[in-house]
């Protein structure tokens, strides 16, 4: 059962008005429902400017963006689409709209009609699903950077999204509220199969996505799985990217002839396999030690 | 001289029912060109107590000394404010000059220098920060791109020659590019200037290639002061208190679970590597 | 460290006065305004006074609160009253000592002036206590929706005064900051004339602007993100409904209303 493309991008050109440069230059891509996809690049890759053409919050100027088929360029189509696709920014503050929490959750299904004791229902579930329940009466700008994300999240879900974009949403927490927010996300992927986007420069916390799409200078360069694009370490040094520092650490062992996994992206599975290595080491030397005395 | 902390506490809206304890006795010295790494989780009292170091906050109990100067002087501030030179987070929010030159004058202004003295050091402090006078000091700061903005918010505490400089999570929000070229920035003022630095820092392994002590804040208090090895060796209070670990120490501990026997603790990852290296070529 | 400015100072609790639908005490308390500039006799000021305690004690708030809402009030209410005493003319004259000189007409006039001043703060004091900041957006934005008709903003407004209430602690926050980060590079806020003062805000201003309308940005991009597309086709997740002690309230001032103004005919 293959799974249906959610977000179609078809050779994207998009330039802002009064600027030289151009934003985003052929860029062509699809995400599939229930993926979780992470879009990395330096500041200024356009990678921002590409994850609002997936709300329609802009238009491509050349090229076309399909939201579950429907063409964001189509003004008919703008409110379905940003209920089914919806999306959290980088700054915490600038997205709470009202001064207590479940107000603020409840703003997105106002905004859509839906019926008072339904709103309610639905703010207590979302609240629910990013773990808030308990601050649903507090106050909005009281709360830390993850919770304020959070929230945002919430508000989101109340709409009943398909997508969740995440445009650098964890750029400004601490790493506490950043792993919050992560594992939030997860969650949501893996128990609810939202299809998530998260738009980040941290290779770290792309390592739990399907695939990965390197934007630099506007284009698309690289596309697959974080184990196959930390792996083409000198498109990422062009790219202005940073493998992850497990990554480089295997690799220069690696070279140096350890014999560690190629799959080993994080702390633990590179621990794991050089406990392997190490552990199977003296036999292989004892080998050649002996090896010698019998000459 | 150093900045000496002297038992120093600190309570917002003492004697109200809103009181909030931020600091209780903290002591510590800060030496002349030394790189001070203060870390700790979120609430910890790290702002609070990084306030104090130029008299931007008073302390409840305690004194605070810099080069001798006691920051609860009021007539003493100005001078203090010029030795201890602050950077806060996204400090790209405190532009507001129509030119970049004038918003890097600011600070030389405010302390009373000649017209000549604050062009030559706004220039200064502009290279140094990587931002060419020629090209930047008459633009318009709200024009700059983001890393710029901050670079030029940064010249604007260097113009003031600061003997301290006391950064709060200087590189938070920039890519991993923009992280390397302040931290490079910030190291080489301290190698070449002989500029001590105060750095909170969430990025353990920034801190732990960069400073000579640590500072470990946990709930207003001081927890620990020392070198990173001897901090980072407390990896299971550190966890506990919410903190990471660099991950040079985290990949040693995962080792060991493991049933590798590894003898000293590690902190930073070139170490590591070499380290590991070696085991395996003997 | 901003302290938690709550504005109009709600005090959160579930008396029947909290329960009472925003608009029944936003009208009412025009309803009280009136009745506080409808007394003209001393004694018959007691009724409204009544009607003060009475309102406290329904909305069980402390009695300090009383004093604490007049505070700020104090040389004012005491300016006025002496102000009172020695501008207006009269006859009957109670006390003459040197230049001073207070008539029983002075005196009435000056007690009366103070006593309404004392009823009209304390009273709708009642009404921030009761109502929290978005019921009171919400109340305001019901009662002028039929203004929509004619093209009022009314929706507008209502969403105005939300988000700048939601924004006041943030921009306080950063305006704090604002103002540390500039007192880093020496900038002084204290010393210096008028003029040198308001010159040493723009370092402050210029930023706190400049964010604000970033802010103000994103807001929008994240409202639009939302769903947000103005008034038309909303819905509330908290609807005003009026119960029965609505109907309660309203009969009580009214009947106060009727009461003072009957009394105020009897010939005494």
């Amino acid at each position: 059962m293959a799974a249906e493309t959610i977000i179609q991008l078809v050779n994207i050109g998009f330039q802002y008005a009064g600027s030289e440069r151009r934003a985003l230059e052929d860029v062509s891509l699809s995400i599939k429902k229930g993926e979780i996809v992470a879009i990395v690049g330096h500041n200024g890759s356009g990678k921002s400017t590409l994850c609002k053409l997936f709300n329609a919050l802009l238009l491509p100027c050349e090229g076309s963006v399909a939201v579950d088929g429907m063409d964001t360029a189509d003004e008919q189509n703008t409110l379905e689409i940003r209920r089914r696709v919806g999306m959290v920014f980088q700054n915490p503050d600038n997205q709470l709209v009202t001064t207590i929490v479940e107000e603020d959750v409840g703003f997105g299904p106002e905004n859509l009609g839906v019926p008072p004791a339904e709103i309610r229902k639905r703010v207590d579930a979302a609240l629910g699903e990013v773990d808030m329940r308990d601050y649903a009466e507090k106050a909005s700008h009281a709360l830390s950077g993850g919770q304020k994300q959070r929230v945002a999240i919430a508000g989101m879900l109340a709409m009943q999204p398909e997508v969740l974009v995440l445009d650098e949403a964890t750029a400004m927490l601490d790493p506490k509220g950043r792993g919050e927010v992560l594992s939030t996300v997860t969650r949501l992927n893996r128990e609810r199969g939202m299809t998530v986007v998260m738009i980040t420069q941290f290779m770290e916390e792309t390592l739990g996505c399907d695939r990965v799409f390197v934007l630099s200078d506007g284009r698309l360069v690289m596309e697959g799985t974080p184990h196959e694009v930390f792996n083409e370490r000198e498109l990422l040094e062009k790219s202005r990217l940073d493998a992850p520092a497990y990554v480089k650490l295997r690799d220069e062992l690696l070279a140096a002839g350890l014999p560690v996994s190629r799959d080993a992206m994080d702390c633990e599975s590179l621990a794991d396999s050089l406990a392997d290595a190490f552990a199977e080491k003296p036999a292989a030397h004892k080998k050649e030690t002996k090896h010698a005395d019998q000459h | 001289m150093p900045i000496s902390i002297e038992k120093l506490s600190h309570t917002y809206m003492p004697g109200s029912a809103l009181a909030y304890p931020a600091l209780s006795d903290i002591d510590m010295t800060i030496g002349d060109g030394e790189f001070l790494g203060v870390i700790g989780h979120t609430g910890s009292g790290k702002s609070t107590m990084i306030q104090h170091l130029n008299g931007l906050l008073q302390p409840t109990e305690g004194r605070v000394l810099v080069d001798g100067l006691d920051t609860r002087d009021k007539k003493l501030r100005k001078k203090i404010r010029s030795l201890v030179g602050m950077v806060f987070q996204y400090p790209e929010y405190q532009l507001f000059e129509e030119t970049v030159e004038k918003d890097v004058s600011f600070g030389p202004k405010n302390m009373g220098l000649d017209d000549d003295d604050i062009h030559e050091r706004a220039f200064e402090a502009l290279t140094l920060v990587g931002l060419p006078p020629e090209r930047f000091a008459a633009q318009s700061p709200f024009e700059l791109s983001g890393g710029e903005k901050r670079r030029a918010a940064l010249a604007g505490i260097l113009a003031m020659r600061p003997k301290y400089l006391v950064l709060d999570e200087p590189m938070a929000g920039l890519d991993p590019r923009g992280r390397a070229e302040i931290l490079s920035l910030v190291e080489s003022l301290r190698s070449e200037n002989g500029t001590g630095i105060v750095m909170v820092s969430h990025s353990m392994d920034d801190v732990a290639m960069y400073a000579d002590r640590i500072a470990v804040l946990d709930q207003g208090a001081l927890f620990l002061v020392d070198t990173p090895e001897n901090v980072f060796a407390h990896g299971e209070e550190l966890l506990k208190m919410g903190l990471d670990l660099p991950q040079a120490t985290r990949l040693v501990r995962a080792l060991r679970l493991r049933g590798m026997t590894i003898g000293r603790d590690y902190y930073r990852m070139d170490e590591l590597q070499d380290a590991l290296i070696r085991r395996w070529n003997a | 460290m901003t302290a938690n400015i709550t504005l109009g100072q709600f005090l959160p609790g579930d008396s029947c006065v909290h329960r009472l639908d925003p608009r029944t005490k936003i009208l009412l308390m025009v309803v009280y305004i009136v009745i506080v500039f409808v007394v003209k006799t001393l004694w018959v000021f007691a009724l409204p006074s009544l009607l003060l305690v009475f309102m406290f004690a329904m909305a069980r708030v402390p009695g300090s609160y009383f004093f604490s809402s007049l505070k700020p009030m104090r040389w004012l209410l005491l300016f006025m009253f002496v102000i009172n005493l020695f501008a207006t003319s009269g006859e009957t004259v109670l006390l003459h000592w040197w230049i001073v000189r207070i008539t029983k007409e002075a005196l009435l006039q000056a007690v009366f002036f103070t006593l309404r001043l004392v009823l009209l703060v304390a009273g709708t004091s009642v009404l921030t206590l009761t109502t929290s900041p978005i019921m009171l957006t919400d109340g305001l934005e019901k009662l002028m929706s039929p203004l929509r008709k004619i093209h009022f903003p009314a929706h507008e407004l209502a969403m105005m005064m939300t988000i700048a209430l939601r924004f006041i602690p943030t921009l306080m926050e950063e305006t704090d900051r604002i103002q540390k980060a500039q007192m880093a590079r020496g900038a002084d806020f204290e010393s210096g004339n008028l003029v040198q003062r308001a010159k040493s805000m723009i370092p402050i201003l210029v930023p706190l602007f400049v964010s604000a309308f970033r802010r103000a940005d994103e807001l929008a991009m994240a409202m639009e993100s939302r769903c947000y597309h103005g008034g038309e086709g909303r819905t509330r997740m908290r609807e005003l409904h009026f119960h029965a002690g609505d109907l309660v309230a309203s009969v009580v001032l009214c009947a106060v209303l009727i009461g003072i103004e009957i009394l105020e005919r009897v010939p005494l």
